[in-house]
């Protein structure tokens, strides 16, 4: 069976982002950016799906500009047989990210999709759940243990209380969680081949999806800074200090 | 860490700020109050490391061809063995030795020679096999000669290895703090402006700071703060990248059996270094195409940020360390760490005075800045706190650039400088990027005439000339190439007939005023000239004796001096003179280096054409060896005529106004047709140079030696008053001088002359060191100039000389072996 796995470009974890000077965004025109973790996670899945001969194809999919062919490389460096990218320099979000993955769904009926549970830079967790709503497939977020076995998928859930076992009929979409597994790292000679593997390039009028933002933006602001602490000398004047001062209790 | 925060109690007066903590700031500062100095601070934007440093590699590589340069990593690897110790911060210092691969023979010379500089400074090396090879790499692949290229031998530094800079860096902000230094982060320069006390006043986000002296130390900003001072700094940073490997399992099982810590990798010939990290590797290429950054300046946004790796122009280089180390084909790639380094034309740090400016110093420009901080801030601390270093640092002072580095230059250059990292440096390397920049009036007349260019000072000169049907090309080689003839046959003409030599890049002062006499007096240890028309060779000294230029200073008229010295001196002579005016207005100084061009007509038949040329007369009565006087030639007046050259032969130095160059040429010319007048190059020149043993400004002369040294006896009067070195030279004199400059002759050379820098032994033992090197032409000797042991200065010493790894056997020569007794240019 084929898994479809998405994989989005995001500002790379390790930078530190400013705010535009207009405010009107996050300043990325000359950032590092990388495969959203969790992208990452999901894409080892697949391809340990794959090894393990339950999945005969890996498929990677990316939106957005066309520096995602990047991303998709990379994701064929990890060992995805072919991306698709679906070309656009609009603003996308995860509404319209979902409705990109449905027509893709319907096109290449995987068995499995696989999401990171969200993406580090907007942190919305809403792409697999809605793509599990609009495609009436079954969902299984925040997975940290999958086992594809006779036709159904074994989830195994990291949710507040504990975990949570779940049992999918296929076709399935997951969103991994930090512990599913540790992805490796590519190898030069993967790259390499990665280079001369398919890549098809669509836009979202090709699969008949309108993909205008609905939310509007109004302003961003960076976190007030911080300021110095002080220290008290007893427990009364933290007392006082918390009332007087903080005002939270 | 809280006392390095944006501190409240920012001092409003300190002796030194250095402005910039990166490795190479806070070593500076450091050194500073190991010198003596605790009144002092640093000043650092961000946050200490947040510009090249944190994300340098940390290699600590010993190898450099430079004698400055090797001495500054020596003292650097030496300290920072020590600093833990010293500090309590451990530095991570693992000295795992670094094995540099050579697959081809120039590779193999080119360590050889480098053999001989590590002699000289005393850096310990062993030139090994390729059984030792594997020996100490377990895990390389020799290569076949097919596939792979094959490794013929390696040169091993067992001292040095990699460093943890960040580490390294906190240990020297310990050791500068213990000392009473302050560090402020958080705290952006401004601007800074001169108070007149002469005080610098530095403007800060935090607060304004008066203090005496500046040390620029900002890497990647090198260039904005230099324009703060007026300045046009060199250092523009290159993108400079390496691979972090994950976990290697067959590094691990050999570590894990038992094997030690390999060695630093670096494969010259393939252009990069390896080593481990973490039971994984660092792999570091010095690709081609990594583009200059920054040229307009450091965008606000860029604070401890990275670029983008781009894995495409590292290919070549990662596949040719995949074969010679196999176990990297299955290594997982962690990241890749793209970072700005600063860079330079030549690739040399800026380590010294700024110009123009007075105590404002600059550290700036490291491409190797983890290896460079301990040297640098040792010797840039001796320069400020004792007035002069004690190595000889013209390799890497600021001023061997002069205002020619345009941006473009600079980035062309900076770029270029980083891809020939690990390029063989050829001793008659040219690079070609950034050129022609300057060039004399008659350059295309040169060029008809066949001449191969080489570049010093932004300046083009012909270093030889092809003949009809020769290529115009340098082959480099550390042995005797295509041009060895042509240049012999230019030395030929010169000597037998008459010739020509363009040194029209020369640095030309004019010294005027009532007090220029007294204060040229004082600034040089000869006596300058009293009569008008004389020509005296005169030496500044530095107040340690050494000697710090070298004019030929001409007196003119009444209150009017010429002096003439090297071409790439002139900022260097120039800022020096500028800075030493007295404040009286007694003396004006006006550098005219562009408004006079130079010419040398010399050789046996040099009178003759003269004689066509001018009505002025030119007999030994009339016009007498080291007197000058003002003439026309042809169509040109105002010439400075200047019985003296380089060359030790009959003939003119003509200084002319420079429009009159090209006309003077056709005739200097038309008038030797008859004589068989040709041009000759600066390699011949450099040959005949040699045959007369005149010392060249920045090899054989330098701060490490004084005159007497030197064996520049006649050119110190004693007796004239006192001059800048005279107690230092006394002291010498009194103490006996140590060591002698001497002409070697050396035996038994087939295609390898020395080129300078070759250690001599007398016994066995190390007694001296070649400063240059040549075929003399001529006289038909290989020559050397150098130093050695006054005990071993004799003529008729016989001593060895080491060139390219093998001894050759050596006679100290009488000085000027060729006409010793000067009658030639006397006639």
């Amino acid at each position: 069976m084929k898994v479809l796995v998405a994989v989005k470009r995001v500002v790379d974890y390790n930078v530190k982002v400013r705010v535009k000077s207009d405010n009107s965004g996050v300043d990325i025109a000359n950032v590092k950016m990388s495969m959203n973790p969790f992208d990452e996670i999901a894409m080892e899945e697949a391809v340990r799906l794959k090894e393990k001969g339950v999945v005969t194809e890996v498929i990677a999919v990316s939106c957005g500009v066309p520096q995602c062919t990047d991303t998709l490389r990379t994701a064929m460096a990890i060992g995805a047989d072919r991306g698709i990218l679906v070309e656009t320099t609009e603003e996308l979000q995860p509404l319209a990210v979902a409705k990109l993955l449905k027509a893709l769904v319907d096109k290449e009926q995987p068995g499995l999709v696989i999401l990171g549970k969200q993406a580090i830079d907007d942190d919305c967790n809403q792409t697999g759940q809605m793509l599990a709503a609009l495609a009436d497939l079954p969902q299984a977020t925040f997975a940290s243990k999958v086992d594809i076995a006779e036709g159904k998928a074994q989830i195994t859930r990291e949710v507040d209380g504990g975990s949570e076992y779940l049992s999918l009929s296929l076709p399935a979409i997951i969103t991994t969680d930090l512990r599913l597994n540790a992805p490796r790292y590519v190898t030069l000679p993967n790259i390499m081949k990665a280079k001369k593997k398919p890549l098809d390039i669509v836009k979202p009028e090709d699969l008949g999806v309108n993909v205008s933002p609905r939310i509007k933006t109004l302003r961003v602001v960076e976190p007030p800074q911080r300021s110095a602490g002080t220290k008290v000398p007893d427990v009364a004047t933290l007392v006082a200090k918390l009332k007087a001062e903080a005002k939270v209790i | 860490m809280a006392s390095n925060r944006k501190s409240k109690h920012m001092k409003t007066h300190a002796r030194v700020v250095v402005i910039g903590g990166g490795v190479v700031g806070v070593s500076t500062l450091y050194h500073l109050v190991k010198k003596g100095w605790s009144d002092v601070v640093l000043i650092e934007r961000s946050e200490l490391t947040a510009g090249s440093t944190w994300h340098a590699a940390g290699l600590l590589p010993l190898f450099n061809m430079s004698y400055t340069v090797g001495q500054l990593h020596k003292y650097s690897v030496d300290l920072y063995k020590r600093l833990e110790a010293e500090t309590g911060q451990d530095v991570s210092f693992h000295v795992t030795g670094n094995l540099r691969l050579a697959t081809t023979q120039d590779r193999m010379d080119e360590y050889h020679k480098y053999c001989g500089v590590a002699n000289t400074i005393g850096v310990p090396f062993k030139i090994i096999t390729p059984e030792e090879i594997k020996a100490l790499w377990p895990l390389i692949d020799l290569g076949d000669g097919v596939n792979t290229p094959k490794v013929i031998g390696a040169l091993y530094h067992p001292d040095d290895g990699h460093i943890a800079p960040v580490d390294l860096t906190m240990a020297f902000r310990k050791g500068a703090r213990a000392g009473g230094a302050e560090i402020y982060e958080q705290t952006q320069v401004n601007g800074v402006e001169q108070l007149p006390s002469g005080e610098w006043k530095v403007m800060t986000n935090q607060g304004d700071i008066t203090c005496e002296h500046i040390v620029c130390a900002t890497g990647n900003y090198a260039r904005e703060t230099g324009k703060m001072f007026g300045l046009n700094v060199p250092a523009i940073p290159v993108e400079h990248q390496y691979i972090v490997y994950d976990k290697d399992p067959e590094l691990e099982k050999y570590r894990n059996g038992g094997g030690h810590e390999l060695a630093v990798l670096r494969e010259s010939d393939a252009s990069y270094y390896l080593r481990e990290e973490r039971m994984g590797w660092i792999l570091g290429p010095y690709e081609k195409g990594a583009p200059a950054c920054f040229a307009d300046g450091v965008p606000a946004w860029f604070g401890k940020s990275l670029f983008d790796g781009d894995l495409d122009r590292l290919l070549p280089h990662v596949e040719a360390a995949m074969k010679r180390v196999p176990a990297l084909e299955h290594c997982g790639i962690k990241t890749i760490v793209n970072g700005p380094i600063s860079y330079t034309p030549d690739g040399s740090p800026l380590i010294g005075p700024a110009w123009g400016v007075k105590n404002v110093w600059l550290n700036e420009g490291h491409s190797f800045g983890v290896t460079a901080a301990g040297g640098a801030g040792w010797q840039l601390a001796e320069w400020m706190v004792e007035g002069e270093p004690s190595v000889d640092m013209l390799g890497v002072d600021p001023r061997r650039y002069g205002p020619y580095t345009s941006k473009r230059f600079t980035v062309a250059k900076n770029e270029e400088a980083y891809r020939e990292v690990f390029t063989v440096h050829f001793p008659d390397e040219e690079r070609h990027d950034g050129r022609p920049a300057k060039t004399s009036p008659v350059y295309e007349k040169l060029k008809n005439m066949g001449a191969v260019f080489s570049q010093r000072y932004g300046w083009e000169r012909a270093s030889w000339f092809a003949p009809e049907g020769v290529e115009r090309k340098d082959q480099w080689s550390f042995r005797r190439s295509n041009y060895f003839e042509h240049v012999g046959n230019e030395c030929r003409t010169m000597r037998e007939k008459v010739g020509v030599i363009d040194l029209t890049p020369f640095a030309k002062h004019e010294v005027t005023g009532p007090g220029a006499e007294a204060w040229l007096d004082y600034l040089v240890a000869n006596k300058v000239p009293t009569k008008t028309g004389r020509i005296a060779l005169c030496h500044a000294l530095t107040k340690n004796g050494g000697v710090r230029s070298e004019f030929t200073i001409t007196k003119l008229g009444e209150n009017r001096f010429y002096a003439v010295s090297a071409g790439a001196g002139e900022r260097f002579d120039s800022d020096y003179l500028e800075k030493m005016l007295p404040a009286d207005g007694s003396v004006q100084l006006r550098n005219i280096t562009t408004s006079r061009g130079c010419f040398v007509v010399a050789g046996p038949r040099a009178r003759e054409v003269m004689a066509k040329l001018t009505d002025t007369p030119l007999d030994n009565q009339s016009f007498p060896w080291l007197t000058s006087q003002i003439i026309e030639v042809a169509h040109a007046v105002d010439v400075y005529a200047l019985r003296v050259n380089f060359i030790g032969e009959l003939g003119w130095e003509l200084h002319f106004p420079i429009e009159y160059a090209n006309s003077l040429f056709e005739h200097i010319f038309a008038a030797g047709k008859e004589f068989g007048i040709g041009m000759a190059g600066m390699r011949a020149m450099e040959s005949m140079r040699m045959e007369k043993s005149y010392r060249m400004w920045g090899t054989d002369l330098g701060i490490e030696y004084s005159p007497y040294e030197a064996s520049l006896d006649r050119f110190v009067r004693m007796n004239k008053g006192d001059f800048i070195g005279k107690a230092a030279l006394e002291r010498q004199v009194a103490a006996g001088i140590p060591k002698r400059f001497v002409t070697v002759e050396v035996h038994g050379v087939t295609d390898a002359d020395p080129w300078g820098n070759e250690p001599l032994y007398v016994g066995g033992k190390l007694a001296g060191r070649a400063t240059a090197g040549y075929y003399g032409h001529v006289l038909g000797k290989s020559l050397a100039l150098g130093y050695i042991a006054a005990e071993h200065a004799e003529v008729g010493t016989e001593l060895e000389i080491e060139i390219l790894g093998q001894r050759k056997q050596a006679t100290v020569l009488c000085e000027s072996p060729l006409d010793p007794d000067n009658l030639k240019l006397r006639a």
